[in-house]
């Protein structure tokens, strides 16, 4: 019993030092609890899962309370990447169990890719798959992509009032390929607001890419 | 009045004949081309149409010297490939003016920093336009326009340099790297200034940035303060020292967190004020007073939209116009969702108040 709760007490302190090393966008303190997470017996899995994706979900909370801003996203992202580049070798195939799908794009005629780039550090840290289209992607290609990968969220990014509308003309495709109401649909960028993203259909708006993240998580959560 | 007067009086508060006429960050291509279907008579500029005042930059080359060869890295019926003098290579759209993605940068590690420092020395001569003599200052002296001096800011140089992702994860895994781009630019423009300026009187300094997107800055403050401040400092107290008292700063997105800091730093000019990231001109002249001029915030959708919400727009900013040391422009380039006939519209009732014909 003892020697149970001394490994218990051993995983959470561990599993802290992970979560805490992302908070702090410490890349050597995230490698050192990697390491000392396998060697206590923690699977990778839960090493990423109840370590370091908690740590982004603090680091979360900081941008949208204003201490942390873009540059910590993004370090953050860093931070874990390098802590899953310790824990990767020792993941089987099959261990990394995704929480959802999600297919991102950023819209045709629109170049523009950093907005959505920071977006799937943030889903793939929150553990969903994610399928990422690139840049000026046409409706065809966003109904290919739910045809064949069947996600549970199709997520658009735009950057200009230009491209935005392109928007509508991907719901429209969706709707006409009967595949609409297979997915939630989340939009941003600069251009968009929550009345626009209303008027196209979209189901959701996510002023920025930790709130865009958090709507996907409730959705998946709720089963959609 | 001329021009030169009218815009010196203007951003310091003096009586003028009327507000300056500007559409300072002027249109994309696409706008254009649009508009020349619509209206705007072919061969003719935007600017000559509508009759806006004249502005002028001194011409500084701040590309590496030697820059890197442009050359077209790969071409199909969508996309050019290419790489540009700053050695960055781009993905443009053939099809339309959207910002370029860009897709390698010339700065990986410290060593290739090392390597292309020598390429930025504002000593080269080729910096400066092959006219560059009594003629040229001759003629800058008898400008009855406006004349500015350019530089890339600190921000803007070491992006250029590094590209977005890269330079916000060297601010913690580089930030020597970073530290030291930052202060070799902050020289080259202190040198840069002293050249030009021993020689030309500009009416204003705009340092370009473009360091913030819609939710706000790409760095804290805390950061700024550290890296940028002293830059600013120096470039700004060298620019005073030199007869420029009107410093300005570019950046799109919303920078509200930063403005204190651009202040401190010794500048008192912002724009172009993105209504979309939620920047309001009213309210930062109601928070910061009259020291600090603005330029822009007339929100783009607004005139895409139709003549009410241009009527809306003009109402909003204009207390500022009355009250000077404001600019009214549209909050970007103007994007081609803007009908030629809305845009018209919105640039008579600017001329109406403004007594122009």
């Amino acid at each position: 019993m003892y020697v149970l709760c001394g490994s218990m007490s051993k995983r959470v302190e561990v599993l802290a030092r992970l979560r805490d090393a992302v908070v702090n966008l410490d890349i050597d303190g995230v490698k050192r609890a990697a390491r000392e997470a396998l060697e206590a017996g923690v699977t990778p899995y839960e090493a990423v899962m109840d370590g370091m994706a908690k740590g982004m979900e603090v680091v979360g909370q900081k941008y949208e309370a204003g201490e942390y801003f873009l540059a910590e996203l993004i370090m953050a992202g860093e931070t874990m990447k390098e802590g899953l580049s310790v824990l990767e070798p020792h993941m089987k195939p099959g261990d990394m169990k995704h929480i959802g799908r999600v297919v991102i794009g950023t819209v045709e005629g629109d170049l523009h890719d950093i907005g959505k780039n920071v977006v799937i550090t943030l889903l793939t840290a929150s553990g969903f798959e994610v399928i990422d289209l690139g840049v000026d992607v046409p409706a065809e290609k966003f109904v290919e992509a739910v045809k064949q990968y069947k996600p549970d969220i199709v997520a658009m990014s735009a950057l200009l009032t230009t491209t935005m509308v392109n928007m509508a003309k991907i719901i429209k495709a969706l709707e006409q390929a009967g595949l609409r109401d297979k997915v939630k649909i989340i939009v941003g960028g600069a251009p968009l607001t929550e009345e626009y993203a209303r008027q196209i259909g979209a189901d959701a708006y996510g002023r920025d890419a930790v709130e865009g993240v958090n709507i996907c998580k409730r959705w998946v959560s709720r089963g959609g | 009045m001329d021009a030169r007067t009218r815009f010196n009086r203007f951003m310091r508060y003096r009586d003028v004949d009327r507000p300056p006429f500007y559409e300072w960050l002027g249109y994309w291509r696409q706008t254009v081309n649009r508009w020349y279907g619509e209206g705007l008579p072919s061969g003719v500029s935007v600017e000559d149409f509508f009759g806006f005042d004249r502005r002028e930059g001194v011409p500084v080359d701040y590309d590496p010297i030697p820059s890197f060869i442009p050359k077209l890295i790969e071409e199909d019926d969508r996309y050019i490939v290419w790489q540009n003098t700053f050695g960055i290579v781009c993905r443009d759209l053939k099809v339309s003016t959207s910002m370029p993605n860009f897709i390698e940068f010339p700065v990986k590690k410290p060593s290739d920093w090392d390597v292309l420092k020598p390429r930025f020395n504002p000593q080269d001569p080729r910096r400066l336009p092959k006219y560059w003599g009594e003629e040229l200052f001759e003629y800058y002296r008898s400008l009855t326009h406006p004349l500015g001096m350019g530089f890339i800011g600190f921000f803007g140089f070491a992006r250029n340099l590094m590209g977005l992702q890269r330079l916000l994860i060297a601010f913690y895994r580089d930030p020597e790297l970073v530290r030291d781009i930052m202060d070799h630019w902050a020289l080259f423009c202190v040198e840069m200034a002293k050249i030009v300026l021993s020689k030309v009187k500009v009416d204003y300094a705009a340092i370009w940035e473009d360091m913030a997107y819609n939710r706000g800055p790409h760095i804290s403050p805390r950061l700024f303060e550290e890296f940028m401040l002293p830059c600013y400092r120096r470039l700004t107290s060298t620019l005073r020292s030199l007869g420029v008292d009107l410093i300005m700063v570019d950046t799109d997105g919303n920078f509200e967190a930063l403005i204190p800091l651009f202040i401190e730093g010794g500048v008192n000019c912002l724009y172009p004020l993105e209504a979309a990231a939620h920047m309001d001109a009213v309210k930062l002249r109601e928070e910061y007073g009259r020291d600090l001029r603005l330029i822009g915030n007339v929100d783009k959708r607004a005139l895409a939209a139709g003549f009410k919400t241009i009527d809306g727009e003009i109402e909003r900013v204009k207390p500022l116009i009355e009250e000077g040391g404001y600019i009214v422009s549209v909050d970007h380039c103007v994007s081609a969702d803007i009908p030629f006939k809305h845009y018209t519209y919105y640039i008579g009732k600017i001329k109406k108040m403004y007594g122009l014909s």
